[in-house]
C-alpha cells in the first residue's frame, strides 16, 4: 500500500546527537504556532529537489490536501483512499463546468491517520477512521480528508468533515474517543476542509454547511461537547478558526463570508465584521498584536484584508452593506482604509486560498495566480505591489519563512525562495514534480512537504547531509 | 411533430399573459418584435451564433455547422469535435475562435460547412474561455492568465505574444477594427489596441464590479466602434466605448429575470433571460433602453444568437447541462 524510502540510517543518530537544539521543536497544528513563521536555523533548508536535500520520502496513498503535523518523533498525516479510479484534480483557478466541478464516488474509500517516524520515514502505525463510499461530494481540486490534525503531543485530534467524525488518539494509536458530527453539504458540494484546533482543554471545531451551520467546542479528553453555537453562514466556508491570545483577552477568530467573527473562549460573541467575499478560505492569524482576517473569493466585488486591534466590540464592519454587496469600482488593491479598531484594510487585497503570512514587519500577500504584495504589516502602507511568480502557476499551500526568506510553493511543486525584505527578489525555485496543495510543516531543521503521492522530509543537515555523502 | 405544429406566434401580449402579472408589457415607444417559434435544433447546446442564415451549435465538445434556409427544418451540415469542452466561440470571415478549456484556442476554417476543419491551436496557461481576432491577432481569455494575445499571421503556427492579468475571472472578448474589448467579472471593462506592439497594455479600463460576462459590440459609422452592450450580472448594460481610452457607463436595463447572455441585431438586443426566456431590448437611445418584446421559452433560456431576423436560443435546465439543452430557432415577424 505505501512505501517509505529511507534514504539515510548512517550518522542518523550520530547527527541528532551532534546537532544544536533547533529552535522550532514541534509542528503542532495547521501552519504551526507562528503562522508559518519559525526562528533561524541552518539546518532548514533553502534549497531542494526531488533528490537533493531529502531526508526521506514516504509514499502516502490516496488523495488529501491535509497538512502533517508534527510531535516528537512522529509525523501525523491523513488520507482519503479510495479502491477505484478517481478523477485527477485540476490545477489553477478555473470554471469547473457541469455541476460547478462537485464530484461524489461510489468507490469504497478508507480514511486513514497514519502516525510516520520523524527519523526514518517509516510509517509507524495506521489507524482506519472509516470505510464505505464518501456520503458526500467534493470539489473536483478538494480532496475527502483536507482538515488538517491537531496535536498536543499526548494525543492527535483528527477531525474530517467528510464523514462527519472527530476523533482523538494517543501517541501509540489507540483511539481515546470519538464524536460523530453529521455529514453536511457546503456551496455546490464543494466538501470540507477547516480543521480543528486546540486550546487548553478543548478542541474546537466550525463547521459552517448549507443546513446549519455551527461552531462546536469538546473536551479534548472525554470528547463530550461543552458548547456550540449557531452560526448564520452558509456553507461558504473553509477557513480554519484561530485562538488570539492578545492584550485584552483570548478569544476564537472565525473567518466566515457573511461575517468574522469573534468568540470568547465560552462561545459567546465578542464582535462580528461584514463585508467578506462570497468564499472564504484563509485561516486568520496574528502578529503585531493585530489580528489579520482575509477572503478573495476571485469572483468577489470585494476581496478583502483587515488587521484587527484587540478589545473589539460589537459591530465592527468598515464597509457599508451596500458596497459589500456591489463591490468597489477600483483596481487592486483598492484604497487603504482604517478605523478604531482597524488598524488597516484593503477592499481587494484578499486571496483565494492561500493565508497572508508577516515575517518581521511586512505583510506578504500571495496571490492565487502567481503575485506576491507586500504591505507594511503594522499600517499596510505598500511596500511592493504585485510581482510576478510564475505566469500561469497557481497557489493553495500558505507561504512560511525563515532564514530571511520566504517560500511560496506553487500547486506545480515548484517553490518560490523570495529574499524577505522591501525589494521584491526572486532567489531561486525549487521543484518537487508533483500537485501540491498542502502547507507544509516545520520541525526540527527539517521542512516537510506534502504532494500530491508522497510526504518528503527535507533538510540542510544530518540526515540529507549523510544522504549528500552516500 | 411538423413545423407547422410547432408554429405559434407569440405577440407581446401574449407573452405577458404567460408570464403572469408580474411581466411587464413592451414600451409603447418601442418597436414593438414579435417573434415566432418555427424550427428547432437537437441538443447538446451550450452555445450559438448565427450569420447570414447558418447556425453555429457548440454542445459539449462539438461545433455543429447548421443550414438555416429553411429556418422550420434546420439541416445539420459539418462539425469538428474537440477534445475539451467548448465555452465560446466567435466567428470572423471564415474562421471561428474557439475557446475549448484546457486544449486552448482553436481556429477553425468554417469556409465550407460541410469540412468543418481545425487548422490550428494555441493553449494558454489555464482554461480558454473565447477568443476573436482584430489586426491578425487573436485575443482570447484565459481563467489564469487573463487576456491573451497571439500572433496569428500565420494561423497554421500561432505564437503567444503575452498577456495582460485580470484580476476576477475573464469571461469574454469581442473586437472592432484593430480594438479588443475584454470583460472581466468583477473587474470590469478592458480596452486594448491589437495594432500596438509588443505585450498586452489596456489603453482604457473601467472598474466595475458589476461588469457583465457577455459583451456584443456596435459598431457605428466608419466601423468605428460606439457600443459595448452586456449581460451576466443580472441586467443588461450598455457603455460608450467611442473614446476607447475612456469607456463608460451609459445605461441599464433591468429584465425580469436573470440576463445572462444576449446578442445584438442592431438596434435590438435580444437577452436570454433565464426562466423568463428572451426579453427583447430596443437600444435605439442607448441612454434609455427600452422593452420592445418578449417571447416565453418552454424552458429556461441559456444563450442567444441573432442576425437578420433569425433568432437562436439555447434552452435547457441546469447551467451547462448541454445534453439536455436544444436550440430553439425564432423568426422575427
Amino acid at each position: 500500500m505505501y512505501r517509505t524510502t529511507v534514504v539515510v540510517t548512517l550518522g542518523l543518530l550520530g547527527g541528532l546527537l551532534l546537532a544544536p537544539m533547533a529552535a522550532q521543536e514541534d509542528w503542532l497544528q495547521f501552519r504551526g504556532p507562528a503562522a508559518g513563521v519559525v526562528p533561524d536555523d541552518p539546518q532548514l533548508p533553502e534549497r531542494w529537489s526531488e533528490t537533493e536535500n531529502v531526508v526521506w520520502t514516504a509514499d502516502i496513498p490516496g488523495l488529501a490536501w491535509s497538512s502533517p503535523v508534527i510531535a516528537g518523533d512522529l509525523v501525523f498525516i491523513t488520507s482519503s483512499i479510495s479502491e477505484g479510479d478517481e478523477p485527477d484534480p485540476i490545477k489553477g483557478l478555473y470554471d469547473p463546468g457541469m455541476e460547478n466541478g462537485s464530484e461524489g464516488s461510489a468507490n469504497v474509500h478508507r480514511w486513514v491517520l497514519y502516525a510516520i517516524d520523524f527519523h526514518t520515514g517509516q510509517v509507524r502505525w495506521e489507524r482506519e477512521l472509516y470505510a464505505a463510499p464518501p456520503p458526500g461530494k467534493r470539489h473536483l481540486k478538494n480532496s475527502f480528508a483536507s482538515e488538517t490534525p491537531v496535536t498536543d503531543g499526548r494525543r492527535v485530534y483528527v477531525y474530517l468533515g467528510a464523514i462527519g467524525q472527530l476523533a482523538a488518539f494517543n501517541m501509540s494509536g489507540e483511539i481515546v474517543w470519538t464524536r460523530e458530527l453529521e455529514v453536511f453539504n457546503t456551496l455546490h458540494e464543494m466538501g470540507t476542509a477547516a480543521s480543528p484546533i486546540l486550546h487548553r482543554d478543548r478542541v474546537y471545531v466550525v463547521n459552517d454547511n448549507t443546513t446549519h451551520s455551527f461552531m462546536a467546542a469538546f473536551d479534548k479528553d472525554t470528547g463530550n461537547e461543552v458548547w456550540r453555537v449557531d452560526r448564520e453562514e452558509y456553507g461558504r466556508n473553509w477557513a480554519t478558526p484561530f485562538v488570539w491570545e492578545n492584550d485584552v483577552r483570548t478569544e476564537l477568530v472565525t473567518a466566515g463570508s457573511e461575517a468574522v467573527r469573534s468568540y470568547t473562549l465560552d462561545g459567546e460573541l465578542l464582535w462580528e465584521l461584514r463585508g467578506m467575499s462570497g468564499l472564504t478560505t484563509p485561516t486568520p492569524f496574528t502578529a503585531h498584536d493585530l489580528v489579520y482576517i482575509s477572503s478573495g473569493y476571485p469572483g468577489g466585488g470585494i476581496r478583502p484584508v483587515y488587521a484587527i486591534r484587540p478589545g473589539a466590540s460589537g459591530d465592527i464592519s468598515v464597509f457599508t452593506e451596500e458596497e459589500a454587496r456591489n463591490g468597489i469600482p477600483s483596481g487592486f488593491p483598492g484604497p487603504l482604509t482604517a478605523s478604531d479598531d482597524i488598524a488597516w484594510s484593503y477592499p481587494l487585497l484578499g486571496t483565494y486560498n492561500t493565508t497572508a503570512i508577516v515575517y518581521g514587519d511586512i505583510f506578504y500577500t500571495l496571490l492565487d495566480r502567481g503575485f506576491l504584495v507586500a504591505h507594511d504589516a503594522q499600517t499596510g502602507e505598500e511596500i511592493y505591489g504585485r510581482q510576478r511568480l510564475e505566469i500561469g502557476n497557481g497557489f493553495t499551500a500558505s507561504p512560511w519563512a525563515y532564514n530571511g526568506k520566504v517560500f511560496l510553493l506553487s500547486e506545480d511543486g515548484e517553490t518560490y525562495v523570495v529574499r524577505a525584505g522591501r525589494e521584491f527578489e526572486i532567489l531561486h525555485t525549487n521543484l518537487l514534480s508533483e500537485m501540491t496543495l498542502a502547507t507544509p510543516a516545520i520541525a526540527r531543521g527539517s521542512l516537510f512537504i506534502r504532494t500530491q503521492s508522497k510526504l518528503y522530509r527535507i533538510s540542510n543537515g544530518d540526515g540529507a547531509a549523510a544522504s549528500a555523502g552516500q | 411533430m411538423p413545423a407547422s405544429q410547432r408554429r405559434g406566434v407569440v405577440t407581446a401580449a401574449a407573452a405577458a399573459l404567460l408570464l403572469g402579472a408580474g411581466g411587464t408589457a413592451p414600451d409603447a415607444a418601442a418597436q414593438e418584435v414579435i417573434l415566432e417559434a418555427v424550427g428547432e435544433i437537437p441538443g447538446p447546446a451550450n452555445v450559438v451564433r448565427v450569420r447570414d442564415g447558418v447556425g453555429y451549435v457548440a454542445g459539449l465538445h462539438t461545433l455543429t455547422v447548421h443550414d438555416l434556409s429553411d429556418p422550420a427544418n434546420p439541416v445539420a451540415r459539418g462539425s469538428h469535435t474537440f477534445p475539451e469542452e467548448i465555452w465560446g466561440f466567435r466567428l470572423a470571415g471564415d474562421r471561428a475562435y474557439v475557446g475549448a478549456n484546457f486544449f486552448g484556442l482553436g481556429i477553425v476554417d468554417i469556409s465550407d460547412p460541410d469540412d468543418v476543419v481545425l487548422l490550428s491551436q494555441h493553449k494558454s496557461l489555464g482554461q480558454t474561455k473565447i477568443g476573436d481576432i482584430a489586426a491578425g491577432k487573436v485575443g482570447l481569455i484565459d481563467h489564469m492568465e487573463g487576456f491573451v494575445l497571439i500572433d496569428v499571421s500565420d494561423e497554421r503556427a500561432p505564437e503567444g505574444i503575452g498577456s495582460y492579468y485580470l484580476d476576477g475571472y475573464a469571461r469574454d472578448v469581442v473586437t472592432a477594427g484593430t480594438i479588443a474589448y475584454a470583460t472581466d467579472s468583477p473587474s470590469g471593462l478592458y480596452v486594448f489596441d491589437l495594432s500596438r506592439p509588443g505585450l498586452p497594455e489596456p489603453i482604457g479600463v473601467l472598474h466595475a464590479p458589476a461588469a457583465p460576462r457577455d459583451i456584443e459590440i456596435r459598431v457605428g459609422e466608419g466601423d468605428r466602434p460606439t457600443l459595448i452592450v452586456g449581460a451576466g450580472g443580472g441586467d443588461v448594460q450598455v457603455y460608450d466605448v467611442s473614446d476607447p481610452a475612456a469607456p463608460r457607463k451609459l445605461s441599464s436595463f433591468v429584465t425580469p429575470g436573470a440576463a445572462t447572455r444576449l446578442a445584438l441585431d442592431w438596434p435590438f438586443a435580444y437577452v436570454a433571460d433565464t426562466d423568463e426566456g428572451v426579453q427583447v431590448v430596443d437600444l435605439s437611445d442607448p441612454a434609455a433602453p427600452v422593452l420592445a418584446g418578449r417571447f416565453a421559452t418552454p424552458r429556461p433560456s441559456r444563450d442567444i444568437a441573432a442576425n437578420g431576423g433569425l433568432v437562436l436560443v439555447v434552452v435547457g435546465d441546469g447551467e451547462r447541462e448541454g445534453e439536455d439543452r436544444r436550440v430553439m430557432v425564432l423568426e422575427r415577424r
